[in-house]
């Protein structure tokens, strides 16, 4: 079953360009010169119910106009957006009502107030049931153990904390769809690890379909089944997470620290790129050698004092691939 | 009526938050009490010093003026208990409050409205009503009971139209990113507009303030009719109807304006 | 002098951008001059002189009152509010420039451009439909233009004092409010101080405010003798320094409740 679907989706956006110097401001103020951005190009996919799908790119590609788009928050300059075979535009109170989102940036928590009275403003907004309230609450605390805080003002919670409050706050009315926009983003391992059993729970247990947007590659690699890239606001990747993901991260570094500056590393199935000093940068592909054979080996045949495993950052590979799009790509025009 | 009850019980709670989030900081609430009734002094000296030198202003005695004054005072009051987050709707605006709005299945207007309510404000309505009492003893104000339902109504009005007013005009945040230049322009204009009788200004101004920005509505043509003073106008009704009238259209107009700056926001971001 | 200068530029050129906001604001500026000539207008019908102002005299004192005021905008408090509440306050004291001048550039800056923005523009509007406010001299004028500066400095000492209470108590809204509230009503911005009582004339001529105003637009419709003249720029030049004195008093004391509080 098709829960959203989007068709020929484009965002237009009117901005207004300064000009430098006294005499720039003068004559703003009297002409100001617009240009249009193209922040989404004609994006056209379907997510079935169930799925989760992770949306990833460089900043400022449109990912979060695309998801802006999606829940009703802002409307497309032209193609159209589907939930549930309803617009979030013509039917947005009856669309609100199957959405839960979570941005990772703003909070829908008040901020000086106990995180309780924030549910229980949710829970009149969204009309449910004592019945049902308390048995949301119980299972909430169960996989994000929220009563531990519950009564702690939300402005003194830690990020992990108020994370897992964003979260339990955007389900509490049980939605079948969830859009999570960066919902990791500054939290430390043990944190993100809450959320993402989270996500994978919920998904799991009610068949909730979530949207996700990232820039955290572990949260791709863990969540997600079916990634969509986006380059200047258009789809330049669209499929199961294993073909991209490889395409995408074939790399792994692995870094060494090593006894003695002098001595150099050879593997057949690794790359050395660099060596400065003690410290040298191995890369391998993880399809063709697994990170703790590689270690293993290399501890037996060298003095290794210290190591670390470096994930290559998902924006630079985006961009890297893609970097031919970019002259075809739409981007600013006049 | 289902609805009703689900409305009220959101706003309610809503407010209720609201007004314990300022009480988590008695220090500032307690320093803005102690400001507010100098500002109200200010008000009604300058029109008592110049009244010492001029006698009246356009026929108008001081007890007369204050009466003016009093009502004009307690609308705002009233006005800044319950819709003073009109003024900082670009906060709202640049703070992207509204996705979260628009992300729930609430009228949007409706959610705006009872997002805050000013404790501070309280002590606003206090010195209104205390000058205002002040003034009605002065002009020996008659305390019958049709009067006091004509007043309550009439304030309520009042306090209607300056709220809209001010819904109308901040709603430019939603364009222009900034309101605080609009709100000090209203707030300069309401104030000048309704500390003198309106009939000092030319009769095409009064025209403008009784039919495009209808100010004359808020306390002129109200005090006009308890004094006795002839307004030059002919209302065709008593200002127990047409203000609260004029109030409930004004909303009905300032909900227009807040959806069309709604939908540019929902087509233009933030 | 340069960095200084760079400031003050700037602040008037990102107040150009606002479009808007210019327009908004020249509009308040509009509708209070419009609100005090209607006023004094229907004063003056009956009589000739009020306390011995005419009634072209009273028109002229309101005009370049609006000017003023338009003029004698200052963003201190907003901008060292601000600077506090988000801690950056301590990176400035770092900075090798003195921060009351820096402040003091920018505002310059910000009246600049309201010369641009709302002066020009009030002063030809009122000339058309109001009158054409002509000094009672030119020497007048010239001795107007001196004590102008001086206001500015007064004014602006005190919204710097407010300010500067913001180290201690971060809010400072209603403060401000009251603070445009009392100059409003004792500075002879709307109504001259003269109109008052004779013992409140007495009380205020010992606090800074009536020389904000009154004293320079008495200069300016020549409502007040040359000896009076020199005695009132004398006090006002009292002020600017009682004031200045205690703006760095209060500052230094700030910078090391900064230092030991940590911004």
């Amino acid at each position: 079953m098709i829960v959203i679907s989007a068709d020929q989706l484009s965002k237009k956006f009117t901005v207004i360009r300064r000009e430098k110097g006294l005499k720039g401001a003068l004559s703003s103020l009297i002409h100001p010169e617009k240009i249009t951005v193209n922040a989404v190009d004609n994006v056209s996919f379907k997510i079935e119910k169930g799925e989760i799908v992770g949306f990833i790119g460089p900043n400022g590609a449109g990912k979060s106009t695309t998801v802006k788009m999606m829940t009703g928050i802002l409307h497309p300059t032209s193609g159209s957006v589907e939930i549930n075979g309803l617009s979030p535009f013509k039917d947005r109170k009856k669309v609100v009502r199957e959405l839960g989102v979570v941005f990772g940036q703003r909070t829908q928590l008040y901020w000086d107030l106990r995180l309780g009275e924030s549910f229980e403003l949710l829970k009149r907004i969204y009309q449910i049931s004592d019945s049902m309230y308390k048995a949301n609450m119980k299972q909430m605390d169960e996989v994000l153990g929220i009563n531990e805080f519950i009564h702690i003002p939300v402005r003194q919670l830690s990020l992990g904390q108020r994370m897992r409050g964003e979260l339990a706050a955007a389900m509490l009315h049980s939605p079948p769809v969830l859009f999570l926009d960066e919902p990791t983003i500054g939290l430390d391992v043990e944190g993100k690890h809450s959320i993402r059993k989270f996500i994978r729970e919920i998904n799991q247990r009610y068949g909730t379909t979530v949207i996700l947007t990232t820039h955290d590659l572990d949260d791709v690699e863990q969540l997600c089944s079916r990634l969509i890239v986006i380059n200047h606001g258009r789809i330049v990747e669209d499929g199961p997470l294993q073909d991209i993901a490889e395409r995408m991260a074939p790399y792994r570094f692995l870094v060494l620290e090593i006894a003695s500056p002098g001595i150099g590393i050879r593997h057949s199935l690794a790359d050395t790129v660099r060596q400065n000093g003690n410290q040298v940068w191995l890369r391998f592909r993880k399809s063709e050698i697994s990170a703790s054979r590689l270690i293993s080996d290399l501890c037996y045949s060298y003095p290794v004092l210290d190591l670390k495993i470096k994930e290559p950052d998902i924006e630079d590979m985006i961009r890297e691939l893609y970097k031919l799009n970019d002259k075809t790509g739409s981007g600013v025009c006049n | 009526m289902d609805k009703l009850r689900y409305y009220l019980s959101v706003a309610s709670y809503s407010m209720k938050l609201s007004m314990k989030k300022q009480l988590e900081y008695p220090m500032e609430i307690i320093s803005c009490f102690a400001m507010i009734p100098m500002m109200y002094a200010t008000g009604i000296l300058l029109l008592y010093f110049l009244t010492q030198n001029l006698k009246s202003i356009g026929g108008w005695t001081f007890p007369q003026l204050a009466f003016l004054y009093g009502i004009g005072d307690l609308s705002h009051g009233i006005m800044v208990v319950f819709s003073v987050q009109n003024w900082f709707l670009d906060r709202y605006v640049n703070r992207g409050e509204f996705d979260r709005m628009l992300l729930r299945p609430l009228n949007v207007f409706f959610q705006f409205s009872v997002s805050y309510v000013n404790i501070i404000g309280i002590m606003d309505v206090l010195v209104g009503l205390s000058v205002f009492i002040y003034s009605c003893v002065l002009v020996k104000f008659s305390w019958t009971f049709s009067n006091i339902v004509r007043l309550v109504v009439i304030i309520l009005g009042a306090a209607l139209i300056r709220s809209s007013i001010f819904t109308i005009f901040c709603s430019v945040a939603f364009w222009t990113k900034r309101c605080s230049a609009v709100t000090a322009l209203m707030n300069d204009m309401l104030e000048r507009t309704t500390l003198y009788p309106m009939t000092i200004y030319p009769r095409l101004l009064q025209l403008m303030l009784t039919l495009i920005i209808p100010v004359a509505f808020i306390s002129f043509f109200s005090s006009c009719c308890f004094l006795g003073i002839d307004s030059s106008f002919r209302l065709p009704a008593d200002a127990a109807v047409m203000t609260p009238a004029i109030g409930i259209i004004t909303f009905i107009l300032a909900q227009a304006v807040f959806n069309w700056g709604l939908r540019n926001y929902e087509s233009s971001g933030s | 002098m340069g960095a200084y200068l760079y400031l003050a530029k700037m602040k008037l050129m990102a107040f150009l951008t606002y479009r808007f906001e210019v327009i908004t604001s020249l509009g308040t500026n509009l509708i209070i001059l419009m609100a005090s000539v209607f006023l004094w207008k229907t004063a003056y019908s009956g009589t000739d002189a009020i306390s011995g102002v005419t009634e072209s005299q009273m028109l002229t004192y309101t005009i370049i009152s609006v000017l003023l005021s338009s003029f004698f905008s200052s963003n201190i408090e907003h901008s060292l509010q601000e600077r506090i509440a988000q801690g950056n306050i301590a990176l400035d004291f770092l900075k090798p420039i003195n921060l009351i001048f820096a402040y003091l550039s920018e505002d310059i800056g910000i009246s600049m451009s309201s010369v641009v923005s709302k002066l020009i523009p009030v002063l030809i509007i009122s000339a058309l439909f109001v009158q054409v406010p002509l000094p009672g001299s030119w020497l007048s004028f010239l001795v107007f233009l001196i004590s102008s500066m001086l206001s500015y400095l007064i004014l602006w000492l005190i919204n710097a004092l407010i300010a500067v209470l913001c180290f201690w108590t971060v809010q400072l809204g209603e403060l401000k409010t009251v603070k445009d509230g009392i100059i409003l009503l004792i500075s002879g911005k709307i109504i001259p101080i003269w109109m008052f009582p004779k013992w409140m004339q007495k009380v205020l001529s010992f606090m800074p405010f009536q020389y904000v105003y009154q004293t320079p637009l008495s200069i300016y419709i020549n409502r007040i003798t040359r000896q009076e003249i020199a005695f009132s720029l004398f006090i006002q030049a009292i002020w600017v320094l009682f004031l200045s004195l205690a703006l760095i008093m209060l500052w230094n004391k700030a910078r090391k409740h900064v230092f030991i509080q940590g911004g």
